[in-house]
């Protein structure tokens, strides 16, 4: 802002002062004429409210005095008697006076409140603006980090095939055995990356909430992971009609996830059993899926829900320890929780609100 | 009849190696060229540059086109096929490491015939190449050739 506009700003609630007494002096004289020297300060109270209002406590105490010397002196002009005659009405003048301060003061301090929200809502917006921005870059990277990643592997896979392929005849046991482990190994990095993009996409994408049949949705999930090993014996017992509010894509991950860490922790029991329903904690409806596997050691819980954080060996049971990190950032997405229950071979529990 | 062309257009040498093998595997026994970015591509379509006085009458039945190329990217590339009467109805194909949603809509915008996004694991990549070349050699029926 230039000098001169700043003056004008500073200058302007003044003014306003002004303006807004002589039309409460003009208000009093004529259409309230009628009134006679009763009710002397009827239209000034409001005045000076406005005033205060628009320009503060010093704009309101302005008005103030004003009311009041226009009252002793400018009216008594025009009309044939006084306003203050006795010291009732003086009495009236200082509670006038008292009254217009007070009020002045908490307009100014409304104002003042009023200037700060404005400015914390300012900053708010702008750390909300560089926070996107940031996690935008951050995504976009990794999103791009993650492609990149891809090319290689596909060489070093690609050319050691070749070199069994090829090369089949020069090659001894332990040769090829090392290229099946090369292999083996882009594989899982091949994995942990398509897991990461995952990671990654369950934050940028847009949530679209309707109603999810999660009965269904479990029904289906089960029936696929029966399929990729018929020989096990498991039996999935699913709650009927549990329905809930949220992102069809992002739950159906949800469900996929822990159907398919109990389908592989219980890869060891005879008689599998995976469970999942619906109970009530502290009146909330608590959703949970119960398997009796290899189960968990309560002391590492915690750290279960973290990216790369894998409880077992990689020999034990294979994974890339990105799934129930997806699986949290899902829940928390719909503002729900997450937690873990179990104890090592008896089987693990997850709840999760939504 | 003459030998058919498929134009590769990848700047990555390892890819072209693995796509080469993966065509020959499977007895695809084209004339493959390859074009290590776009513009030396437009050059060899159109008989330019390091390719004038190439015989133009013979073109590809077949582009495999990378997205990211150094200098004319596919798209651009793609752009100026579709925008030649000699090369519009050539069967392209994008096969690219990069599958975000925009590169996508913006190939088949621009006219791609399919887009194909790399996988990390190379049986599934050569099954990919094999099955495209398969499909646009043997099963698919071509354009009349411009001209002709």
């Amino acid at each position: 802002m230039d000098p001169k506009n700043a003056l004008r700003y500073a200058w302007q609630p003044y003014v306003v002062a002004i303006a807004l007494i002589a039309a409460a002096a003009a208000l009093r004289l004529w259409p309230l004429q009628a009134l006679g020297v009763r009710l002397a300060w009827l239209t000034f109270y409001p005045a000076v409210v406005a005033a205060a209002l628009y320009g503060g406590f010093s704009a309101g105490l302005l008005g103030t005095f004003l009311s009041c010397l226009t009252l002793l002196y400018l009216l008594p002009a025009f009309v044939d008697q006084p306003f203050i005659r006795d010291s009732v009405d003086w009495l009236g003048l200082a509670v006038f006076f008292i009254t217009c301060t007070m009020i002045s003061s908490v307009a100014e301090a409304m104002r003042r409140a009023q200037a700060r929200a404005k400015q914390a809502k300012e900053q708010l917006k702008t750390a909300n603006r560089k926070l996107e921005a940031a996690n935008k870059e951050l995504e976009a990277f990794s999103y791009s980090v993650s492609h990149d990643l891809r090319a290689p592997l596909r060489s070093i896979d690609g050319f050691s095939q070749a070199l069994l392929e090829d090369y089949s005849e020069k090659l001894d046991v332990e040769g090829k055995d090392h290229l099946q482990r090369v292999r083996a190994a882009t594989r899982r990095m091949a994995q942990l990356i398509d897991d990461m993009l995952n990671l990654s996409r369950v934050t940028r994408s847009e949530m679209q909430r309707e109603k999810v049949d999660l009965s269904t949705l479990a029904q289906t999930i089960a029936a696929e992971l029966k399929k990729t090993q018929p020989e096990r014996h498991v039996t999935f017992v699913i709650a009927p009609g549990l329905v809930a509010e949220g992102d069809a894509r992002l739950l159906r991950a949800v469900l996929e996830n822990l159907f398919s860490n109990a389908y592989k922790f219980t890869r060891k029991q005879p008689q599998a059993k995976i469970e999942f329903g619906l109970t009530r904690q502290d009146g909330q409806p608590v959703y949970f899926v119960r398997d009796n596997g290899a189960g968990l050691d309560m002391a590492y819980a915690d750290k279960l829900f973290g990216v790369f954080q894998r409880l077992h060996g990689i020999a034990e049971f294979e994974g890339t320890g990105i799934g129930l990190a997806t699986v949290q950032r899902i829940i928390h997405r719909h503002g729900g929780r997450i937690w873990a229950e179990g104890a090592v071979e008896k089987g693990a529990t997850i709840y999760f609100t939504l | 009849m003459a030998e058919k062309i498929i134009l590769l257009v990848e700047d990555n040498p390892d890819d072209e190696a693995l796509t080469v093998r993966a065509l020959k595997k499977h007895h695809i026994t084209s004339k493959i060229v390859v074009a290590r970015d776009g513009a030396e591509a437009l050059d060899y379509l159109f008989g330019a540059g390091a390719h004038a006085g190439r015989d133009t009458s013979r073109m590809p039945v077949l582009i495999f086109l990378d997205l990211q190329l150094p200098g004319i990217n596919g798209i651009e590339v793609l752009k100026r096929i579709r925008g030649n009467h000699r090369t519009k109805f050539i069967p392209v194909v994008i096969l690219t490491g990069s599958a975000e949603d925009r590169h996508v809509a913006e190939s088949y915008r621009v006219g791609v015939n399919s887009f194909i996004q790399k996988p990390a694991e190379f049986k599934a990549f050569a099954e990919a190449v094999w099955q495209i070349g398969h499909y646009w050699l043997m099963i698919n029926r071509p354009a009349p050739a411009a001209g002709s």
